[in-house]
């Protein structure tokens, strides 16, 4: 799935310029390929609103009877329908709400009447908090395995990262979760089971409470980096510079992370970028087997009570974030990558 | 393939118009289309095509462990389907005065918490979690295909608006839009299903576009759309079997994905609802009691990743041994 997207990636930026980016100046090619891309989420992020506020559609029925609750009286139904401007054609529609979204107004909940914009950014810290750890705790295994068994390729601890990585792409994020739970959490006082507490308040029970979740999530994400740095990283082991590097008596370690490293670390970022998507997706289901306050738990319970105008903001905030990091990564990229530019 | 299709072509042609002058015949008689001939070439096809299986069989059945997986998974789909037969107990018969015991002879996994036997239910909860894999990989086939075949045959616009909502569907968290379009057309396996389906057709969308942006540029393609063949014929004759192989590939890992996704969502209560479980509610449901019973969330755990993992190891295991060279890896 990963090498599809690095793969269109490219594709999708040939286009065009062809030869004549070899006469103009880097500053400018780095310019155009910063623009370019910027275009592209913006497309990406006007189709994402379009999903997001196209959600109402999905409801059978009147969605203002559906929304308004068990046997609304008139008088119901019609504060719904303003509520959610469906008495506007819905081109009207999904341009007013676009356009106070913009302003940071994502109207108010359905059911708790409170505001959704100020509902999603209380609970994002606990969502990015967790998506941080998932990472820091991936590179941490990631990096050392992988260069581990590229290193002494064929054998024991190579073949047993193949067997290790394979079962943790397909071991369900919220099973490890729960083993977690049972093996550590419950036999120990420092890592609870359950509950977040900020930064700001107290770092150290910050890492406490969300070092679980992290593992739990990052697992697969473990898995599925060590692979790609194996396998980056033999390709760069066998190539002519590191042979000459080799000959001229550089020791091994100064190898791997002067020369090595740099050239492995692009495919490695590519993959972070296109797991962010599923990283943020996935704490949906480690927050609620933790009881975290964070915005899969709004989610579930907005879904359960089909509060449509939280589930919009929460796509459309989303969405916004994970293009955000997408769009950084691609352009870091091209800066890294003079190849990719064009 | 390739070297075949030229001939293909030709019986088009005739195909289309049986009304053909004996003169022309004469003219086509220099190539081997007498139906005699044409019998041969069409042998000729069926061995190869038979070898190509043969070869990709022998090329599959020398990758251990995704042999074992095969086999694994015909075992789980047995054992689903022979459920009422391999049940030891009613999977939904309650039993308080026996909840949540220890795995014993009698109940080989032990009881959840309203004493239903654990074994019974995860072998027939099985069933509902292969069937719900299927069902999403069914619908994202169904809408990915198509699209994809539009996609990269029409070029241009209509090109241009399917990737780019390929793109945003692909950039999105999937387990989230799925649970946002849940949380508009109802909770529910089959609701559920069609949403995770709905999200992995991406995937579907992108593969075929590109298999048939590299088949079109085959000289015995534009051969086909010079000499008249309609689209659709094109696409059912000479694309679709050439990107069968990749497809396959990529059906055994978005059914593992699918059946991941329908976990997820039956464990957040979103996708089957009770007393029909699955996997993932019956994990659900040994998590709300993991303090008085540890073990209990371990068989629907381990069934799951099993499941999930076997899907993977074939997906692997094809993609090495099917299709032409170049695909292989």
């Amino acid at each position: 799935m990963t090498n599809n997207t690095a793969a269109t990636r490219t594709t999708a930026t040939d286009g065009g310029i062809g030869n004549e980016a070899e006469v103009v100046s880097p500053l400018r090619t780095i310019a155009r390929m910063v623009a370019r891309r910027l275009a592209r989420s913006v497309v990406l992020l006007f189709i994402v609103s379009i999903a997001a506020f196209g959600l109402i559609w999905l409801v059978p029925g009147n969605p203002a009877s559906t929304l308004a609750g068990e046997f609304p009286s008139q008088e119901e139904i019609a504060a719904v329908e303003s509520a959610l401007g469906l008495d506007a054609p819905p081109h009207r529609q999904y341009i007013d709400w676009l356009g106070s979204a913009l302003t940071g107004d994502l109207g108010e909940s359905l059911r708790s009447g409170r505001s959704v914009s100020s509902e999603i950014t209380a609970r994002l810290p606990v969502t990015l908090s967790i998506t941080f750890f998932a990472v820091v705790f991936a590179l941490l295994v990631a990096v050392p395995v992988g260069t581990l068994a590229a290193v002494r390729r064929g054998s024991l601890s190579d073949r047993l990262l193949t067997v290790g990585s394979t079962l943790g792409v397909a071991t369900p994020s919220f099973f490890v979760a729960i083993l977690l739970v049972i093996f550590v959490a419950l036999n120990s006082d420092f890592f609870p089971a359950t509950g977040y507490v900020g930064p700001s308040e107290s770092i150290y029970d910050w890492v406490r409470h969300n070092t679980l979740p992290g593992i739990a999530l990052g697992l697969a994400l473990a898995a599925e980096l060590a692979r790609q740095i194996r396998s980056a990283l033999i390709d760069v082991l066998r190539s002519d510079y590191v042979r000459t590097a080799r000959a001229k008596g550089i020791p091994e370690r100064i190898v791997l992370t002067k020369h090595a490293y740099k050239n492995s670390a692009l495919p490695v970022v590519t993959i972070l970028g296109a797991q962010i998507a599923t990283l943020v997706g996935g704490t949906v289901i480690i927050e609620s087997i933790f009881a975290m306050p964070g915005i899969g738990g709004l989610a579930i319970s907005s879904v359960l009570s089909q509060d449509i105008p939280v589930i919009q903001g929460i796509v459309l905030v989303v969405g916004a974030l994970v293009v955000a990091v997408n769009t950084l990564v691609d352009i870091s990229y091209g800066f890294f990558d003079p190849r990719t530019r064009q | 393939m390739n070297q075949h299709d030229p001939t293909a072509t030709t019986s088009d042609t005739q195909g289309q118009k049986p009304a053909t002058t004996p003169q022309k015949w004469a003219v086509w008689s220099a190539q081997p289309t007498s139906p005699a001939a044409t019998e041969t070439t069409n042998q000729t096809t069926a061995h190869y095509a038979g070898s190509a299986v043969r070869q990709t069989l022998r090329r599959f059945m020398r990758m251990r462990a995704s042999v074992v997986c095969c086999v694994l998974l015909l075992l789980l789909t047995t054992v689903s389907v022979a459920a009422p037969l391999l049940a030891t107990h009613d999977p939904d018969a309650t039993d308080l005065s026996s909840s949540l015991v220890s795995p014993s002879g009698d109940h080989w996994l032990g009881t959840d918490q309203i004493g239903r036997d654990t074994y019974s239910r995860l072998i027939y909860a099985g069933r509902v979690s292969l069937l719900a894999a299927v069902e999403a990989l069914v619908v994202s086939v169904g809408i990915g295909l198509p699209l994809g075949l539009v996609a990269g045959f029409a070029r241009g616009k209509t090109d241009a608006i399917i990737s780019a909502v390929t793109d945003a569907v692909m950039a999105m968290p999937g387990l989230l839009l799925a649970i946002a379009i849940i949380g508009a057309i109802g909770p529910g396996l089959t609701n559920a299903m069609i949403a995770v389906g709905v999200l992995l057709s991406p995937r579907f969308v992108r593969l075929v576009r590109a298999s048939v942006i590299s088949v079109r540029e085959n000289a015995y393609i534009e051969a086909a759309i010079t000499s008249g063949t309609s689209p659709v014929r094109i696409m059912g004759r000479h694309v679709i079997p050439n990107i069968l192989p990749p497809l396959l590939v990529q059906a055994a890992f978005t059914t593992g994905f699918a059946m991941l996704a329908e976990a997820s969502l039956s464990f957040l209560g979103l996708g089957v609802q009770p007393p029909q479980a699955s996997w993932g509610s019956m994990l659900n449901s040994a998590y709300q009691t993991i303090n008085q019973s540890s073990f209990q969330p371990i068989p629907p755990g381990i069934a799951i990743a099993v499941a999930v993992l076997a899907f993977n190891v074939i997906g692997d295991g094809l993609r090495a041994s099917i299709g032409r060279e170049e695909y292989r890896s």
